[in-house]
């Protein structure tokens, strides 16, 4: 639907200014620049050069809070900016970006509903890009049956839903057992919208999405050993828009154990090299380090190509990677714990 | 009786309460000693155990510092990893999974509150950080539960500890009291008696001389007289009138 000879009339402006400002995108001297800070005054100074500019100018306290929701400020603001000047297809698109938000939200506010708590507290915490307009509505609900019944019905989430409330009764549900149905929901459909697209959207968003789906599958089933998750259960918060569905999928569902599951990722090219030991004299890096490495690699292929939706998705997750880089060094160099500050993902060499 | 054998009652009587009063000030004596042997014994004892809490109290205090910063950047780790979990923690906070349980402890007759951490129930975060940050998450949790652990070992030591210095300080004041008040007092009653009962004996003493003296001047003159007497009366020899003599005299020492 899009074509690369129409897709500058209606998202040309938006492509050319995601681009610019992934030009602003933190490098690998600015970060060795921060790591040599020894105090939070010292890295706003740093963040000053940078394209954040007086971003931190204003806090008059400087903890390691402040830069986080300072930096999460700043990403919403050029979200939203993105957002509102965006165009039918594109802003489709966009939406979906902000459904993981959404979902993170949801959960916290079943939760809260759920221990009688007072909304007006829970609203603050819940994150600004996963808003609706519905929200402050959620109090009224007791159960959560109720909240989707009278609430989230309307909301875009509804159709994540389906899976969740057809299967069990949503009040006995786990939270964190909703929260991973919804995301496979998610992704799923977000698969197949790519897919619908075509052209360079899908060649680029595909890989990304699959990769997270198996990621996904992956940590869950790392992370379930010893809990009282049973393999049945886990089973059905895999996604299955990866590449490991349907054989890998299966094979990860009957793993008990650590090796289980590298046999498993052994099979896969793609994954092998993520649950291999690493060389001996290179630094451990957990599961997750290097999930995320991967993830970064994939995001910044995005930028290769013209003429594709794939640009803003991964503007904001590179943004995001960023804000977690700053943050990290940052408690480094409060909690002077130098030994492990170089310790984040680097985006671009 | 006369009133001479009433008079010596009297005097067997003081001496009698004397002595028995000096007896018991001796008991009494004795009875201070012991208890300020055992109380000092309580006391060293105690000092002991304080010393022993001190040096634990000051090892715990820098683990301690170790540990904490230890947890804060597992904190840091795990929030990089997992996002921002705050809230979903916050949220699903219902019943306490550590609790702490007070038990006795005694040490010289004080007793020490000691204080024991336990688990109760299951771990309600199991499932927290299951698609993100899950390895992340329990080594925080593991930090974290050391740290409580070593703060409820360090809260029961400062309680020993407090409570210890309480019980030394009392125990030094009451074996400084016996020492230096209540056993110079008992002496001081007690060669007070002694020298009642040494000054009696040599009144005593001094009171039976001087009657000694007198019958042997009364017993010379009366013989004297006898001699005159006789010596007027001529060869006339009369044995002796029990019935004319006046007084009988005391048969004393002779």
């Amino acid at each position: 639907m899009t074509n690369t000879l129409s897709f500058n009339i209606d998202h040309g402006y938006l492509e050319g200014l995601v681009r610019g400002m992934k030009a602003g995108i933190l490098t690998q001297q600015d970060y060795n620049n921060l790591a040599q800070c020894d105090t939070l005054e010292d890295m706003k100074l740093h963040l000053q050069c940078s394209d954040y500019g007086n971003l931190l100018s204003s806090a008059e306290d400087l903890t390691v809070s402040v830069v986080d929701s300072k930096l999460r400020e700043n990403l919403v603001a050029e979200f939203n900016c993105l957002r509102s000047n965006a165009l039918p297809l594109l802003s489709t698109f966009l939406d979906y970006i902000t459904y993981s938000y959404m979902i993170d939200n949801v959960v916290l506010l079943i939760t809260g509903a759920l221990k009688q708590r007072d909304v007006a507290e829970l609203l603050p915490r819940c994150h600004p890009l996963g808003a609706f307009d519905q929200m402050a509505a959620v109090g009224i609900a007791r159960t959560p049956t109720e909240l989707y019944s009278t609430i989230l019905v309307d909301t875009p989430l509804a159709q994540f839903f389906q899976d969740a409330v057809s299967e069990c009764n949503l009040d006995e549900m786990e939270a964190e057992i909703l929260r991973n149905k919804l995301y496979k929901a998610y992704l799923e459909s977000f698969h197949s919208f790519c897919q619908n697209i075509g052209g360079a959207t899908k060649d680029i968003m595909c890989p990304i999405l699959e990769f997270e789906a198996d990621r996904r599958a992956f940590i869950i089933t790392v992370n379930s050993f010893g809990t009282d998750l049973s393999a049945a259960d886990r089973s059905a918060l895999y996604p299955t828009c990866g590449k490991l569905h349907p054989e890998g999928l299966q094979q990860l569902g009957k793993a008990d154990d650590h090796q289980q599951v590298k046999a498993v990722a052994h099979c896969y090219p793609d994954y092998k090299t993520v649950f291999d030991d690493p060389e001996p004299g290179s630094e451990y890096k957990t599961l997750e380090d290097r999930f995320f490495e991967q993830e970064v690699k994939l995001n910044t292929l995005a930028f290769l190509q013209q003429f594709h939706f794939g640009v803003f998705y991964s503007y904001i997750k590179l943004k995001e990677q960023e804000s977690r880089n700053i943050v990290w060094i940052a408690e480094c160099v409060t909690q002077r714990q130098k030994s492990k500050i170089n310790n984040y993902i680097p985006i671009f060499h | 009786m006369s009133h001479k054998d009433l008079k010596k009652e009297l005097r067997n009587i003081c001496f009698f309460w004397a002595s028995r009063a000096q007896t018991i000030m001796k008991a009494r004596l004795k009875g201070a000693q012991t208890g300020r042997n055992l109380l000092k014994k309580k006391s060293d004892a105690l000092s002991m155990r304080f010393r022993q809490i001190l040096r634990k109290i000051i090892e715990t205090k820098t683990k301690m510092g170790e540990v904490m910063r230890e947890a804060a950047f597992s904190l840091a780790e795990a929030k990089f990893t997992a996002g921002d979990f705050s809230t979903t923690v916050i949220q699903n906070v219902n019943k306490a999974q550590v609790k702490v349980r007070a038990k006795k402890d005694n040490v010289a007759g004080v007793t020490l509150p000691v204080f024991e951490h336990y688990q109760e129930g299951g771990d309600s975060y199991e499932l927290t950080g299951l698609a993100r940050g899950g390895e992340q998450l329990s080594r925080l949790k593991r930090n974290y539960a050391r740290a409580v652990e070593l703060l409820v070992e360090l809260a029961s030591l400062q309680t020993s500890f407090v409570t210890l210095d309480e019980a030394i300080k009392i125990t030094n004041r009451r074996v400084n009291a016996i020492e230096h008040v209540i056993i110079p007092r008992i002496d001081r009653t007690l060669t007070y008696i002694i020298t009642e009962l040494d000054e009696r004996e040599r009144e005593e003493f001094y009171r039976l001389k001087k009657i000694q003296e007198k019958k042997k001047q009364l017993r010379e003159k009366t013989e004297l007289e006898i001699a005159e007497r006789l010596a007027k009366l001529g060869p006339i020899a009369e044995p002796a009138n029990m019935l004319t003599e006046e007084a009988d005299e005391d048969l004393l020492f002779e």
